[in-house]
């Protein structure tokens, strides 16, 4: 059972939402209808719906009727992370994404940032352009655009996380400190924002919110962990790249800082450059497979979730806070 | 003079301290420009408080910076190609923290659909520099709103 089906989430519902945003720009001319094309593609392309996901479950800690809010807010945050995607993918030089030709293949870079710039500046200004009216009949308050302008400011944290990346290619002296603020700013404080932003949008109540902040950034912390183990111990066919990607393109990762605590293996992981031949990358890497560095990786992330499930259980007075038990159990397969 | 040497340092002060050194963005000031001079010249020439100049200001250099990283992309070199697209979206996401951290909130609505236009006419093709001197004019529309 997919995890939207398991929280009664109308995935139709953000699908129709999503396109609707690009679908109602009356600026995409006869001329530009192939962004309007490429960006419902990206859009349509689907995923997991994670973040939107994420931002309803949030939002049912506040009012039922503030629902439409906790949609838009969703809606922005999925463009930030799917523009981000198109960003990612150039860095990363990647040729696939599911499966499909990632943008910057079909269009060439130079069109593919700057697709992905109108998608994220779009979404912004969908959510801020409809007329909506409060309950006394104003027109929209400065509280909504604050909302929409603190989501779209997210921008610069998931940026900071990929600076951090750039910056520590092949530094082996990283530290786990730096390990987790790269990995927080990578991953978890977006998700941190879409269970926060849902729960501010439906007018949750602050203490609420700030919970679900810190549940969200707990998950995300675990979910990332994982994702860094599941690099080491896939094979190539199962994640679509060769085991160990990560390091090979000089990310260094939990398992890796684990590794180098044994000081033979440090000498052979220190050694390693952009310029080493795969069969280094392969020596090593299948050593440190071999050691308990992939273990004591999960047992960071278990402890991870289990910050989350901490800040789930005083939440627990909430009917709400089910559906959290829900993320956690989906994110701990 | 003075006045509008002064707001433009104190802009690019103001700038240089929000953001994060973890990305060694360097904010020039940009005083070669002409358009650069004549926005500091209109944001000067209106009664608002200073904090306010400095933020609208502030505002407009951030679009000016980011898309001027995202029309120089170094294709072949893809450290300097990924700092290019990281600091053109991070002064980007910077638009929305100031504006809503110093609560201008009305110039974040009203420079979004600009920003987006913007983009469309550059994958258009159309020329940089005339994009800019809309963004003069949207500023003036702005600040005729704000200060009608």
């Amino acid at each position: 059972m997919k995890l939207y089906d398991q929280l009664g989430i109308n995935l139709d519902e953000i699908d129709r939402t999503l396109c609707n945003v690009l679908e109602s720009d009356s600026s995409l001319s006869f001329s530009a209808s192939s962004v309007k094309e490429h960006g419902l593609s990206l859009v349509q392309a689907g995923g997991k719906r994670l973040r939107p996901v994420m931002a309803i479950i949030g939002g049912r800690f506040g009012q039922a009727e503030r629902y439409p809010y906790v949609l838009k807010a969703a809606a922005v945050l999925e463009y930030i992370h799917t523009a981000s995607l198109i960003h990612d993918d150039i860095i990363d030089q990647s040729p696939l994404r599911r499966g499909q030709p990632t943008l910057h293949t079909l269009t060439g870079v130079p069109k593919a940032v700057l697709i992905a710039n109108y998608m994220m500046a779009r979404a912004v200004e969908w959510a801020t352009e409809t007329p909506e009216l409060d309950s006394s009949g104003q027109a929209r308050s400065e509280e909504e655009l604050e909302r929409i302008s603190s989501l779209a400011s997210v921008i610069t944290e998931l940026c900071l996380g990929e600076y951090s990346q750039l910056r520590d290619r092949f530094n082996f002296d990283l530290s786990l400190d730096d390990y987790l603020a790269k990995t927080r700013n990578k991953t978890a404080l977006l998700m941190a924002h879409c269970l926060k932003a849902g729960a501010d949008a439906a007018y949750a109540d602050a203490g609420h919110s700030e919970l679900l902040f810190q549940f969200g950034e707990a998950l995300g912390m675990a979910f990332q962990i994982k994702d860094d183990v599941l690099d080491f111990a896939e094979k190539k066919e199962a994640i679509g790249k060769p085991a160990g990607a990560d390091l090979r393109n000089g990310i260094i990762t939990l398992p890796v800082l684990y590794a180098m605590e044994d000081p033979a293996l440090r000498q052979e992981i220190v050694a390693l450059s952009a310029e080493c031949p795969q069969e280094d990358f392969d020596r090593v890497i299948a050593a440190i497979n071999g050691t308990d560095a992939l273990e004591r990786s999960l047992k960071l992330a278990q402890d991870y979730t289990d910050k989350a499930a901490q800040a789930a259980e005083r939440l627990a007075p909430h009917p709400a806070a089910v559906h959290l038990t829900t993320l956690i159990h989906y994110f701990a397969k | 003079m003075t006045a509008k040497i002064t707001l433009l340092n104190d802009t690019i002060a103001m700038l240089r301290q929000h953001i994060d050194r973890g990305t060694s963005i360097a904010m020039e000031d940009g005083t070669m420009d002409e358009l650069v001079q004549e926005a500091v010249a209109l944001v000067e020439s209106y009664r608002l408080a200073a904090s306010r100049k400095v933020t609208v200001l502030g505002c407009y250099m951030l679009i000016r910076h980011a898309v001027r990283k995202h029309r120089d992309l170094a294709l072949l070199d893809n450290e300097a190609l990924t700092r290019s697209i990281l600091e053109g979206d991070y002064l980007y996401g910077m638009l929305y923290r100031l504006a809503s951290g110093r609560k201008e909130l009305m110039l974040m609505q009203h420079l979004t659909p600009f920003y987006k236009k913007l983009q469309l006419a550059l994958l258009e093709g159309q020329h940089p520099r005339q994009l800019m001197a809309e963004l003069n004019e949207m500023l003036r529309l702005y600040l005729n709103k704000q200060c009608a």
